[in-house]
């Protein structure tokens, strides 16, 4: 599938295993699926069906495992099997996320926040030249939910994937709930935070749920907690208006992880994010026409 | 100024030990940036918590959910994950259950732990084409106690002091094991799963050796030798045919002929 195609492409959802059966069955309408590989290494027959149903849709892999943030090195063996999945399922994107998961050999089964420094930096840059390497494809990184910053921080994460995209040729992957869910809990301006996106670098877009909590020890506070286990809110499907008028078109994905509700349920969030995108592209060619 | 690695040290310790000492030295955000490094905490115990429940959820039911809870909540903080894949993860729980004294019944845990494993990872697994007897037809008899027989993935073999099979159907029914089934009962199991579905039989234990032996690739003629020492009168011809009959077979492989 061509990178012109994919712009054109509506939501996709992201397939997860309670709903694998039913979709493989219905072949419902839906222009996208996104697949974490860590569900499906370890499961035969979803994978099975996955193989199935990617020569009818395309599939975007995401990643959650790699851990490109790790100081003692990404998980290799990790790497390999996910290379041995992309081998038989040739999606049209792979992505993961800033962040690291893996110490020592251990899973924290967490997408952990890191400092945005040099060490980082030349630590990032290495490993995703490492798997853009191994996986001989372009690698997306995803900004993430943060709910902590570092002292230790010498640049804005901004900076910091601009960095990245420079120096390995990686693409950004955008998931604007993220960007408002880290600028509520880190205090900063998100609309900024999309303006300061290298504006080619961005090739999708994330749209998740998150929950509201008061902030420990501030009751007077709010956090934000990523748990894609809700409806996508109006806020960030108001900043997914701006980043769709900055960034253009990109594949956009619905992401649930908890609670998962029907896949009807699924569908009808993508619909919420098409009309954002119809309106979106119909005020662009109102603008155009006036001048 | 801590170097990465070591960042990535003191947070591991608050994640999976709830150690946050030295943390506060390094974080921003919030008033209370270390309460909020409490939230990766509470979703590492919770998110492998689940997935310990949904894997054994018939041992949680026999044991009760508050102590599997709080006995898996433990057992993260001691033994995380070694990879991303989380279906992978928890096969030594049950024993990690059954070494806390307190809970008794230790051989009933391991035996309900080990077939909920097994359960899960068959239920997953793909079939392929079986073979018929027929397969048989040109390997001369004289060769046929050296060839190896390659079965469906998803079969495992278990013995067991305690009827678990029946305490996962009562489970399955949604009802708790009663008393009886809780009472030693040696039981040999074959477990039979794919594509989302699993079937358990019990078998004579020399029937059970017999499979089983074939199943970690032993030749014939050892897994005929097998049979005979768990039952004398063992007959290994009529085994093999019920191997075929049963559709386990997916391949014959002859060293010398490689087929
Ligand atoms: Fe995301």
């Amino acid at each position: 599938m061509s990178l012109h195609s994919t712009s054109s492409l509506n939501a996709g959802v992201g397939l997860r295993l309670p709903h694998i059966l039913e979709v493989a069955t219905t072949r419902p309408a839906v222009s996208w699926l996104e697949i974490h590989p860590e569900n499906f290494l370890a499961n035969p027959h979803a994978t099975e069906l996955l193989v199935d149903l990617a020569r009818e849709y395309p599939v975007s892999v995401h990643t959650v495992g790699i851990s490109i943030g790790s100081a003692r090195g990404i998980d290799r063996a990790h790497l390999a099997r996910v290379r041995s999945l992309i081998d038989r399922l040739d999606p049209f994107l792979v992505s993961g996320h800033l962040a690291w998961s893996t110490h020592e050999g251990e899973y924290l089964n967490d997408l952990l926040p890191l400092p945005y420094d040099e060490e980082t930096l030349d630590l990032l840059a290495r490993h995703i030249d490492e798997v853009q390497g191994e996986l001989a494809r372009p690698y997306l990184v995803e900004n993430p939910s943060c709910y902590v910053g570092f002292g230790a921080s010498r640049m804005k994460e901004t900076e910091f994937l601009a960095e990245l995209v420079a120096r390995t040729g990686c693409r950004l992957l955008c998931d604007v709930s993220n960007v408002h869910v880290s600028s509520i809990n880190l205090d900063y301006d998100p609309y900024a935070y999309l303006d300061e996106l290298p504006v080619d670098a961005v090739g999708e877009f994330h749209l998740g749920g998150f929950l509201v909590e008061a902030d420990a020890d501030d009751a007077s506070a709010e956090v934000l907690i990523d748990t894609h286990s809700v409806p996508i809110s109006d806020i960030a499907l108001d900043l997914y208006d701006y980043a769709l008028a900055r960034f253009g078109p990109q594949p956009t994905l619905i992401e649930w992880d908890s609670d998962l509700p029907d896949f009807a349920a699924l569908l009808a969030e993508a619909t919420r994010a098409d009309a954002v995108k119809r309106r979106v592209l119909y005020r662009e060619k109102r603008y155009a026409a006036a001048g | 100024m801590p170097r990465l690695a070591d960042t990535q040290a003191l947070i591991r310790a608050a994640v999976v030990d709830g150690d946050f000492a030295g943390t506060a030295a390094f974080l921003t955000g919030g008033r209370a940036p270390v309460a909020r490094l409490r939230i990766h905490e509470r979703h590492y115990a919770a998110s492998l918590s689940k997935a310990l429940l949904a894997r054994y959820p018939a041992l949680a039911r026999l044991i009760g959910q508050t102590s599997f809870v709080n006995a898996a909540q433990d057992y993260v903080r001691r033994h995380p994950p070694a990879s991303p894949c989380i279906a992978e993860y928890g096969l030594d729980f049950p024993r990690f259950l059954a070494s806390r004294r307190w809970l008794g019944r230790t051989a009933l845990v391991l035996a309900l732990g080990e077939l909920e494993w097994h359960l899960g990872r068959v239920a997953i697994a793909i079939s392929h084409a079986a073979l018929g007897r027929e397969a048989l037809a040109t390997i001369p008899s004289g060769e046929l106690p050296e060839i190896r027989l390659e079965l469906q993935p998803g079969l495992a073999y278990l013995g067991a002091a305690f009827p678990v099979d029946d305490i996962i159907r009562l489970h399955l029914a949604g009802k708790p094991p009663c008393g009886c089934l809780l009472e030693p009962t040696p039981i040999w199991l074959e477990v039979h799963g794919a594509r989302g579905e699993f079937r358990m039989v019990r078998l004579p234990a020399a029937t059970w050796t017999f499979r089983r032996e074939l199943q970690l690739g032993s030749r014939l003629g050892r897994a005929a030798e097998a049979g005979m020492d768990a039952k004398a009168d063992f007959d290994p011809g009529q085994a093999l045919l019920g191997v075929f009959a049963d559709g386990l077979a997916v391949a014959v492989h002859c060293s010398e002929r490689g087929i």
